[in-house]
């Protein structure tokens, strides 16, 4: 069975002990950020109601919850929203052990490039079973965005392939992700650097000859596209999405890991057969995933 | 019929080439000035005093609902239009509460920004 956590992993790679993991998660929990900075992040209470519920837990010592429902700001299932995101934003453990010095970096790097390989026979029964996913609609409002914005903005049809999903985006691909700041989430596309260059003549109509700075912002403003398309849904199923500008990446390990990732392989039209030219990545974590589970029920 | 002047205001440098492009097939407004982040905008409003401001919302330093807030202290009557690919309800409300003429959703067909501009230009 794989190993779910990259912690565990690195543990059972003797490449940290188990008190100095437990050291880290500590760590980590301790890099929560208050609630009221989360509440202005997702824009349920501003800067100014924020400083306000600070000053009155500092003076009065009660909790976040009773405060601003007293105040009359938020509802019991916003607060209970913002506690969610609040235990799954915290510092990617990687990152921590090599802040501590406990692992190189290039080691961690290399490491969570081998957790995500390791993790792939389960990523493709995800994929390949994505009609009994429980968060099917999730990840459909993704797809439907994704294949709108090509064929609107790009004009190229896209279906989903069948082809089982590179986990790691090849060389010749360009990778552009967004993170959603709440949630330390990302959403990331990968395409051949060709496909992009024909993505940026299409939108400026104007031709490239080389995947310059200009069809990389082709790129990640088709990527922005689509996630802001999707925002629209998310918001009416509750969710709020915060995310951060848009950036080219070298490859997905220098990312927070929320620990789980569903990637799907889109066929192009130019595309032999089944093969996967175009790749969305979601990457999404437990408490995540929790709640669309229980929003389904 | 005067010229109506446009600041852009989007931190992809291809969302400033496609509405240079639009503007320059249409008649009746030109593009005075590009921002790449709230802080360039106010700045350069102060400095060029657009007719129309188009302004994106998710954007690096300072987004643009913080953007359009700013402008509209500087100036009342600053006609502000969004157009951000962030389409949920709570932006559009929130940028309308804060004073936005209009929002439109990217990705958008050029007629209807056209229209949009000789609707609150």
């Amino acid at each position: 069975m794989a190993v779910r956590f990259f912690g565990q992993w690195l543990v059972e790679r003797g490449l940290v002990r188990p008190d100095q993991l437990l050291t880290a998660l500590d760590l980590q929990k301790a890099t929560n950020r208050e609630l009221h900075v989360f509440g202005v992040e997702a824009r349920i209470i501003t800067q100014k109601q924020a400083d306000e519920i600070a000053q009155e837990q500092q003076r009065t010592d009660r909790r976040f919850g009773e405060i601003v429902k007293e105040m009359g700001l938020l509802t019991e299932e916003q607060i209970q929203r913002l506690s969610r995101r609040q235990s799954g934003a915290r510092m990617f453990i990687g990152e921590i052990l090599v802040q501590q010095g406990l692992l190189p970096f290039q080691e961690a790097a290399d490491e969570l490039a081998a957790f995500h390989e390791s993790i792939a026979p389960v990523e493709a029964e995800k994929f390949f079973a994505l009609e009994n996913l429980p968060e099917r609609d999730y990840f459909n409002a993704y797809l439907e965005s994704c294949i709108n914005i090509f064929q609107r903005v790009g004009h190229r049809p896209l279906r989903l392939s069948a082809t089982e999903p590179k986990l790691i985006p090849p060389q010749d691909h360009t990778v552009m992700q967004i993170i959603d700041s709440s949630k330390g989430s990302y959403v990331a596309l990968s395409m051949p650097s060709e496909e992009l260059r024909r993505i940026a003549e299409c939108m400026i109509g104007a031709p490239f000859v080389i995947v310059n700075q200009v069809a990389l912002e082709a790129g990640k403003e088709m990527l922005n596209l689509i996630m802001g398309n999707v925002a629209g849904w998310l918001s009416t199923e509750g969710e709020i999405y915060n995310p951060l500008p848009p950036q080219v990446v070298a490859d997905l390990s220098t990312v927070n890991d929320p620990g789980n990732t569903i990637t799907f392989s889109l066929a192009t039209p130019d595309s032999d057969a089944e093969d996967a030219r175009i790749q969305l990545i979601i990457a999404y974590d437990d408490l995540f995933h929790e709640a669309i589970l229980a929003r389904n029920e | 019929m005067a010229v109506k002047t446009i600041l852009t205001v989007d931190d992809s440098l291809i969302v400033h080439q496609i509405l240079e492009s639009i503007m320059k097939a249409a008649d009746g407004y030109e593009i005075v000035g590009h921002a790449l982040d709230g802080v360039q905008a106010i700045k350069l409003y102060a400095e060029l005093r657009p007719d129309i401001v188009l302004l994106d919302i998710i954007m690096p330093e300072k987004d643009g609902l913080e953007t359009l807030a700013e402008l509209l202290e500087h100036d009342a009557d600053a006609k502000v239009i969004i157009a951000s690919s962030y389409g949920t309800v709570d932006a559009v409300e929130q940028a309308l509460e804060i004073g936005a003429k209009g929002f439109l959703q990217k990705p958008f067909e050029p007629d209807a920004l056209l229209r949009l501009l000789d609707e609150k230009a």
